[in-house]
């Protein structure tokens, strides 16, 4: 502790972040690797994709994890919500579900002469909403107040969903049988969307020796209230000019370039700041550098540009990270 | 070393241009030899630029530098200083192109596209001068902003240039004003030049086409009453000396001329009737200067002869600008002595034997001066003598055959004619040389006089009545004294047949006029105003606006002026003139990194990563460049603290340790 307080000056002085941390948010930085570290022994050498869901969550974010069936994406979702310690609650989207099923019915209780509301799953702070591409685009509009307003209204009334509360959905790449489009509105609610792709080979033996810790091993790392630490401190990561400025270019790349189908909508650019915000605090450092959003771009834009360049073969938000020059 | 310029075409363009541009300018002054060396240059820099040549190679480059020397020793004798160093300067502009590798270079060629603009002020001053000037400044900054920032466009870099111009020129304004006018520290060499116009000698038998001229030869504002048109004779220079061909200055004059003495009679009553006026003079790089008789003028730099005519200390190279008086009817104060009378009576033997015979017969019949002089006059205007500017070529004996045989000539054929009758007869004769005319502009009030209003008359001494002007040549052709050289013609000869570019030459155009007109106010103006502003101007100027003139009162005021044109500039550039912030001294300075490094910088990586790619390539500078990008990112993209001046020294020691290690 004297230790600390003789070289916090010291730190200051040669503004040297990493020891600052080391005196002030040494269990911050702990708590994170620890997280990191426990979804991936999991899910086996996926450290950057894990890193940009957390990113997502600490920016208060909703995540998408895109993928084909059976690479990790429930796995990934659960191992998430466990670690946060959250309380979570797992949809599987079928094509036949209602909205009732997931917001929740109000029912006429004969004892009280009078309709209660029985809430659904999506009073829990995590909802997995799994495979949500399955179900009808009705259903999936269902999510849309809740996922935006973090409320839901129903016969007249509105519910306020739990503090915090994400959703973290699944689905599959559409060119499966049996899937729904996402409509725009909804994709756009979420921040982030994650492919986790394939395992690499050492990892796929590791897996199938057995050597991946099982979902019943997870640990709640976080409560509810170092989440929230986590959050604002996110939050406060501070971002200079030049950094707004390329983020700004990027977004309005999309805009001017008619290369681009689908441009980026202020919700987007707000969504790209926040993960990258907390992407930069996931690095251990308080300010924004362009590395951060060149970082999460990709995972914070994919699902809003859309497809690939058909000349190039790059998809879009690649070939966006390719077309802007950050200094100067 | 940033050097896109090099490979933008549009900067090579504009140098191409600048340098063109210049060798207009001095069109007259470069020697041939020098444009084609010029041409040369050019094609191998744009061949060059388009990589169809090598670099000139060390033992060409020598041999070419070697030969530009040898030529303008063997061409410097016959061209004289002034334009040996002005073709100096167009083949070390032309040189240039083959050694312009740095951005030293392109600075130097900006620099001698300046000096160039200045020195094409030497040989002309007038409006077409100035735009001219105007043009390839405006250019030649195009350029320094180019080589400067390549990445503006060019209509960017044009407008940037005109605004800096046009910031500059309250500055020149006042300095023009205020600045106190020194006398030259150097003196320019005269230039040597055929003239126009006027020429200090008159063979009229010699000349079988007179070649005109719509230049302007000198502009005259009069204060007050102005002179009936067939008053203005303009004297020039008086030709006492004939050989039997050609009329010249006597040695006497030329004497006087050279020994700069003023005629001091100068005792005028002030009953006699006298015209005021200014004159503006082009250069004609003669000493001669023009007014009515009898001219005279207070003013420095301008001499009286005693023949009645005015000239200037030094040979007229500037626009020059002087005030006259002219005492009407009067043609000189002093009376003729025996050797003037001498000289006017001198006449080569034995030629023009059959004029001498004739005037011998008429003066038998005229006993006095004044009826020979019409007897004459009269012989001009009843024999059939034809006025025109395309005559015979004269035989040996010109007087005879222009009398007796061609009869059909100009002013000068009439003029010489008629002093020679004269003299024959025994009365005391010469020519004059000047203009005859001129054009009024009432717009403005001045007159215009060109050098095809040229003329010459003669002046007979007739005793008791003294010099008499006598103008043979309004006998045959009276309209040439009335209304002019342009009318006289009429549509029988080509008038300016020779200048078919010249204006004067389509004034039955109404427009055409007009516009020639309006130009020539323009011109006036510009003379009168901008040229004309001398030490007496200036003078004049302050004491208008400071009362009394002192050394105290200018200085005040000139600090004034500054102060106002500082604050107009910083209020202009809005107060840009801020120092950089730390982040763009260290945007630069990463700039800098990138080029020592070596490595190009992928446009979409960010400054961390890069040089993170960096270190990995090259582990032994691992610790510099990590050192450097943090120090970097601390001042581009930290923002919860203040950059101090310490964060971008240590930034600065970063990189110099990484450049140490490299």
């Amino acid at each position: 502790m004297i230790f600390s307080l003789l070289y916090l000056p010291i730190a200051d002085y040669f503004r040297i972040n990493w020891i600052k941390l080391l005196f002030l948010g040494f269990d911050m930085t702990a708590t994170i690797t620890a997280i990191i570290e426990q979804i991936n022994q999991q899910l086996l050498g996926k450290e950057h994709q894990i890193k940009q869901a957390l990113g997502c969550i600490f920016a208060n974010g909703h995540l998408l994890l895109e993928d084909v069936p059976g690479v990790g994406k429930t796995t990934l979702a659960h191992a998430l919500a466990i670690s946060c310690g959250l309380s979570y609650q797992r949809v599987q989207f079928t094509s036949d579900m209602l909205p009732a099923d997931l917001i929740g019915v109000s029912i006429f209780d004969t004892s009280q002469q009078q309709f209660t509301f029985h809430q659904g799953p999506v009073f829990n702070q995590v909802l997995l909403a799994d495979e949500i591409n399955r179900t009808s685009p009705k259903t999936q509009s269902a999510l849309l107040e809740a996922m935006a307003e973090r409320q839901v209204s129903v016969d007249g009334k509105t519910y306020p969903l739990p503090d915090p509360f994400f959703v973290i959905a699944t689905q599959n790449p559409l060119e499966h049988s049996g899937t729904f489009e996402l409509p725009d509105s909804q994709l756009d609610r979420f921040s982030m969307c994650i492919s986790l792709g394939y395992p690499s080979v050492e990892a796929e033996k590791k897996i199938l020796q057995g050597k991946q810790i099982r979902g019943e091993q997870l640990q709640a790392i976080m409560d509810k209230q170092s989440l929230q630490q986590f959050q604002t401190r996110a939050a406060a990561v501070s971002v200079s000019e030049p950094v707004l400025d390329y983020l700004l270019a990027l977004v309005q790349e999309t805009r001017v370039n008619s290369l681009y189908p689908h441009a980026l909508s202020p919700r987007a650019s707000q969504a790209i700041l926040a993960v990258a915000k907390a992407w930069a605090m996931i690095e251990g450092r308080d300010y924004l550098l362009p590395e951060d959003i060149q970082a999460i771009l990709p995972g914070a834009t994919e699902h809003r540009l859309r497809g690939t360049n058909q000349r190039t073969g790059q998809s879009y938000s690649e070939q966006l990270l390719h077309s802007i020059n950050p200094i100067g | 070393m940033n050097k896109s310029w090099l490979a933008n075409q549009y900067s090579i363009v504009l140098m191409i241009f600048i340098h063109s541009f210049s060798l207009l300018l001095l069109w007259q002054e470069a020697a041939w030899w020098v444009a084609i060396i010029s041409i040369g240059t050019i094609s191998w820099r744009w061949l060059y630029f388009k990589g169809q040549v090598l670099k000139v190679n060390r033992w060409w480059h020598f041999s070419i530098v070697l030969s530009c020397i040898i030529l303008l020793t063997i061409t410097g004798p016959s061209h004289g200083l002034l334009l040996t160093m002005v073709n100096l300067l167009l083949v070390g502009f032309a040189l240039k192109f083959i050694e312009l590798y740095q951005q030293r270079d392109a600075f130097i060629l900006a620099l001698i596209s300046i000096l160039t603009a200045g020195v094409a002020l030497v040989f002309g001053s007038e409006i077409k001068h100035a735009i001219f000037n105007l043009i390839l400044l405006i250019a030649t900054l195009c350029l320094l902003i180019n080589i400067c920032a390549p990445a503006l466009k060019w209509r960017q870099q044009l407008t940037l240039s005109t605004k800096i111009f046009s910031v500059s020129l309250p500055l020149t304004a006042v300095l023009f004003l205020l600045m106190p006018q020194l006398s030259p520290l150097w003196q320019m060499p005269s230039i040597k030049q055929a003239t126009t116009g006027l020429s200090d000698n008159m063979s009229p038998g010699d000349i079988a086409s007179l070649t005109q001229s719509s230049e302007l030869a000198f502009s005259v504002t009069f204060d007050g009453e102005r002179p009936l048109p067939q008053e203005l004779y303009w004297r020039a220079l008086v030709m006492e000396s004939f050989d039997g061909r050609r009329w010249s200055q006597s040695p006497v004059s030329k004497l006087w001329q050279r020994s700069l003495a003023n005629n001091t009679l100068t005792e005028i009553s002030p009953t006699m009737k006298s015209f005021n006026y200014q004159i503006i003079a082009k250069p004609s790089n003669q000493q001669w200067l023009f007014g009515l008789a009898l001219p005279l003028s207070n003013d420095n730099g301008v001499r009286q002869s005693f023949d009645g005519t005015l000239f200037a200390t030094k040979p007229v190279v500037t626009p020059m600008q002087y005030t006259v008086s002219s005492v009407q009817g009067l043609m000189t104060l002093a009376p003729i002595n025996n050797r003037s009378r001498l000289r006017n009576l001198a006449l080569p033997e034995q030629t023009n034997l059959k004029t001498q015979q004739w005037v011998a017969e008429l003066r038998q019949r005229h006993e006095h001066p004044q009826a020979l002089i019409n007897a004459v006059l009269a012989y001009f205007r009843q024999q059939p003598f034809y006025y025109t500017l395309t005559p015979k070529l004269l035989g040996q004996d010109s007087i005879d055959d222009f009398l007796f045989n061609t009869r059909e000539g100009f002013c000068a054929h009439y003029a010489s004619a008629f002093s020679f009758v004269m003299r024959s007869a025994g009365i005391p004769s010469r020519v004059v040389a000047g203009y005859q005319g001129g054009e009024w502009n009432d717009e403005v009030g001045y007159l215009n006089v060109y050098q095809y209003d040229a003329h010459a008359w003669n002046e007979v001494w007739l005793d008791g009545q003294g010099w008499v002007r006598v103008d043979p040549t309004a006998q045959v052709s009276p309209e040439r004294v009335t209304q002019g050289l342009v009318s006289t013609l009429g549509a029988e000869q080509d008038f300016l047949s020779g200048s078919v570019l010249s204006l004067a030459r389509y004034q039955h155009s109404p427009w055409v006029n007009q516009l020639r007109v309006s130009l020539a106010n323009i011109e006036y103006l510009w003379s009168r105003w901008l040229l004309g502003y001398d030490k007496e101007a200036q003078n004049d100027l302050l004491e208008y606006l400071l009362g009394e003139v002192n050394a105290t009162k200018i200085m005040v005021l000139i600090l004034i002026c500054l102060c106002v044109i500082a604050l107009w500039l910083a209020w202009f550039s809005g107060f840009r003139l801020q120092r950089k912030t730390y982040q763009q001294k260290s945007d630069e300075l990463f700039n800098t990194v990138v080029a020592k490094l070596g490595v190009k910088r992928p446009t979409h990586l960010p400054a961390y990563s890069y040089l993170q790619q960096v270190a990995q390539q090259r582990p032994h500078i691992k610790r510099e460049i990590a050192l450097f990008s943090c120090c970097f990112n601390q001042i581009q993209y930290q923002q919860c603290a203040e950059i101090t001046r310490q964060d971008w020294l240590k930034l600065k020691q970063a990189a110099k340790e990484l450049f140490d290690k490299i």
